[in-house]
């Protein structure tokens, strides 16, 4: 799909906007005039969430600035509510004929201000996508399956729908260098090419066709079923392959969020621990306490597992001495060398004075054979058992836990019993969410890492049984070669991939190199690699801290840019911190986008807005 | 040296627990294990722990007329020296062994109790017999359901799940208690009545 153009965003009723963005014709770009606190964050954020989720998942996903989850119902209303978005655009298909769709999720539910996490109780969220007026409809999940398939509106959504938020998002991962993992996860994600997975399955397609084409020649029935059994377990070990890669993208997407949340977390905790109500600063400090205790009754516990070797003790004294009276009363004797029995036995002679030896003599040895116990077995009769206590008292840790514990609960008491303001609740709240979120996030990831252990182990038994099926069969043979040229070409196809990979990073690279230079001048540039991250450049030199705050937020749109994979641009307070860069970035807009949405504030229109059109259209949140 | 090569059976909940714990070599890499079984230090700290709790609950000799034991569908496969507490079971057994068959003045057949007495020690020194007999053997004695409450072995796998509670009977606290507790009971039942308290008298004598 090529020349897309958004005509109409309408927002009925979520978190209690109404109004209606209606673009100017392809060829003109828009830009609406909207106040603070009018919605343009909450159009932004509407959109997000109805490409990424579908429909059956999409009930307190709703983000809104840095709150996770937030409402999304108007929380001012009582009763029943519906809300409605609508989104209207048109695209050409590769025959060049024009399409037009409307996305449409209207949701249903009711405001309560003691449902948790939200105040939303939703009831109902319907989706539905309108393709040429009427002419074919999707419903439920599968108007997102469209849309993720026609568009990839899922992938890139958070680059073409830009603001603020996501520009600091950006910023944060290019400033910190421990956060580059996250940088290229988010890169590659872009550059992992769809066409790849359809080659490798095209591939497997064609080696099921060669084994059948092999098993219609094999006349001998036992060759048959080889052959079968051959094409079964390569069918599992596909299987099992994606499966695995399916499993190790979930990691990687599982640590991502929980990167996210922790980080979150840490923000909370600060907004907690450095808040001036004093009922805050009261609970806080009953919480660091709680933690504090709670952190010594868990370290308590690992150290009991920890030091399990010192939970042994034993009565050595007693134990030895039943040892000694063994001997003594049974008369064990000293050891004897067995060797030397066994060769006098063997050759018939005394080895000690070389006599022969007659039969009494024979039976009193064969006696003394008896007698004897291996060399380890006298050694370990008469050796003494060292002392050994239990260096660990289980009770004593075990009061001392249950007084911890006891604390632990009178600290809980007095903390619950502090009333909050609501703000503050909330505050508590989420964090108590975000805390939930990270320890089932961690019990999934465990869970994640091994299993992709056990698929790795299956996939090795598996490939192993399957190289002697293939050995045993001598009619494979003649086919060895192509079935060997397929693994190969599978193999080139998998290369090809991280290839690509690699290539797009270059490529994003560059692009977002351009823009940095058109819009800040020639002596900027930007840098973007696997071992560095986003970097911007002044005269050649590249740096974290480079360019100020109008130059990193720069370095965001461009990298937002270089990201998306759809032309128009959605844009929520695009100028605010640019400084003197706005004519530069509105003229870069222009020249690189055939459509551009700018939600503006009034204050941020001078030597911008008439760039990009020059009548601004303003925007009233008003209920119909 | 006393070296556990090859495959052990294990009850379910003992695999739960030993595939919790990272391998040694990356113990560093987990500055802080998320969960309270990760924190034994080897794989194998466990299954000696529940083996030896096998034997101070039973208080049974292990079979000594069996090449292996099939107890378990379960297998872990180990390459360890576990040569001290083997030592140490082994004297424990020495005890019980004695206990059950007297000492030699009882014996009228002196030659014969010899036999039976080296013939068991020699099994004990066997890794092999260990890892096939012996270790399964007490293992399922740990992993017996207790009146009222699940096994050892399910309670140590559970001990996960404990928060910040006190009467849990499988809190770390109070697995290692109950451990401690029949423990004693071991030594009070099969080695004081034997030796006596010979914590002074044994010491005198030497």
């Amino acid at each position: 799909m090529d020349d897309m153009h958004f005509s109409l965003i309408k927002v009925a009723g979520y978190r209690g906007r109404h109004f209606a963005l209606k673009m100017n014709p392809p060829g003109q770009n828009t830009i609406f005039i909207m106040d603070g606190n009018t919605g343009k964050t909450t159009t932004i954020e509407l959109l997000r969430w109805c490409f990424h989720y579908p429909e059956s998942q999409a009930a307190n996903k709703f983000t809104h600035m840095w709150v996770v989850p937030a409402h999304v119902l108007d929380d001012t209303k009582k009763g029943p509510q519906t809300c409605e978005i609508t989104v209207q655009f048109t695209a050409i298909d590769d025959e060049g004929k024009e399409h037009f769709y409307q996305f449409k999720r209207i949701t249903e539910g009711e405001s309560d201000p003691n449902n948790k996490p939200t105040s939303d109780k939703i009831a109902k969220i319907s989706d539905t996508l309108e393709i040429d007026h009427g002419k074919d409809a999707k419903h439920g999940d599968e108007a997102h399956e469209y849309l993720k398939h026609a568009f990839r509106f899922n992938e890139c959504v958070d680059y073409f729908c830009f603001d603020g938020e996501k520009a600091r998002d950006i910023m944060q991962l290019s400033s910190n260098s421990e956060k580059i993992g996250d940088l290229i996860f988010l890169v590659n994600q872009r550059a992992t090419h769809p066409r790849i997975e359809e080659y490798k399955q095209k591939l497997n397609g064609l080696r099921n066709r060669v084994l059948e084409e092999a098993g219609a020649k094999v006349s001998s029935q036992a060759l048959a079923i080889n052959i079968g059994k051959l094409k079964a377990r390569i069918g599992d070990l596909r299987a099992l392959e994606k499966e695995r890669d399916q499993l190790k993208q979930d990691f990687t997407t599982h640590s991502l969020a929980l990167k996210t949340f922790e980080d979150r977390y840490k923000e909370l905790q600060e907004k907690i621990t450095t808040a001036k109500a004093q009922e805050l600063v009261e609970r806080t400090k009953y919480e660091i306490q709680i933690q504090g205790k709670t952190n010594e009754v868990m370290e308590k516990r690992r150290l009991i597992y920890a030091l399990n070797s010192q939970w042994i003790g034993t009565n050595t004294n007693s134990i030895n001495w039943i040892k000694a009276q063994v001997k003594e009363k049974g008369k064990l004797p000293e050891p004897y060398r067995q060797d030397l029995i066994q060769n006098c036995l063997a050759s018939g002679c005394c080895e000690i004075c070389g006599r022969a030896l007659d039969r009494a003599s024979e039976e009193r040895i064969k006696g003394l054979e008896r007698q004897v116990a291996p060399h380890e077995v006298h050694e370990f009769l008469s050796y003494d058992l060292k002392e050994r206590q239990p260096a660990f008292d289980p009770e004593k840790e075990r009061r001392e836990i249950k007084r911890l514990i006891e604390e632990c609960n009178r600290l809980e008491n007095k903390m619950k019993s502090i009333k909050l303001s609501e703000e503050d609740a909330q505050l508590i709240s989420e964090k108590e969410f975000v805390e939930q979120e990270i320890n089932t996030i961690k019990g999934k990831i465990i869970n994640l890492q091994r299993d992709v252990k056990e698929r790795e182990e299956w996939i090795k038994d598996l490939k192993e049984e399957v190289e002697k099926l293939q050995n045993q069969n001598t009619t494979l043979k003649e086919y060895k070669i192509i079935l060997d040229k397929i693994d190969e070409s599978i193999d080139i196809i998998v290369d090809a991939g991280e290839k690509i990979k690699s290539k797009t990073i270059d490529i994003i690279s560059g692009v977002i190199s351009e823009g940095v230079q058109s819009i800040l001048g020639r002596r900027f540039s930007a840098k973007l690699s696997p071992t560095e991250g986003l970097m911007l450049g002044e005269d050649g030199f590249f740096g974290r801290e480079r360019g100020g705050y109008s130059g990193r937020l720069i370095l965001s749109y461009c990298f937002a840019e270089a990201m998306t994979l759809v032309d128009p641009i959605i844009v929520d307070t695009p100028s605010g911190n640019i400084g003197s860069q706005r004519a530069n970035l509105a003229q870069h807009l222009v020249e690189n986008h055939r459509q551009i949405l700018l939600m503006c504030l009034p204050t941020e229109i001078a030597d911008f807005g008439p760039i990009i059109s020059k009548k601004p259209i303003p925007i009233a949140n008003k209920e119909c | 040296m006393f070296r556990i090569k090859g495959n052990i059976q294990v009850p379910d909940a003992l695999e739960e627990i030993i595939d919790s714990i990272p391998p040694f070599d990356e113990k560093s890499a987990h500055t802080e294990p998320l969960v309270y079984v990760g924190s034994f230090k080897q794989k194998i700290d466990p299954v000696l722990l529940c083996t030896l709790f096998g034997l101070y609950k039973s208080q049974e000799l292990p079979p000594t007329d069996k090449e292996e034991v099939a107890l378990f569908s379960k297998y872990h496969d180990f390459n360890v020296e576990i040569g001290g507490f083997a030592d140490m079971v082994n004297h424990f057994l020495f005890c019980l062994w004695v206990k059950k068959n007297g000492t030699p003045d009882k014996c009228a057949d002196i030659m014969k109790y010899r036999e039976e007495l080296y013939a068991f020690i020699k099994k004990l020194l066997d890794p092999d017999y260990y890892r096939t007999v012996l270790i399964p053997f007490y293992l399922a004695k740990a992993n017996e359901q207790e009146i009222g409450t699940s096994s050892f072995i399910h309670r140590l796998a559970g001990s996960d799940e404990v928060k910040m509670e006190i009467a849990k009977d499988s809190s770390p606290e109070f697995l290692a208690c109950e451990f401690a507790s029949a423990q004693n009971e071991f030594i009070n039942n099969c080695i004081i009545p034997l030796g006596g308290d010979q914590g002074e008298t044994y010491s005198k004598k030497q």
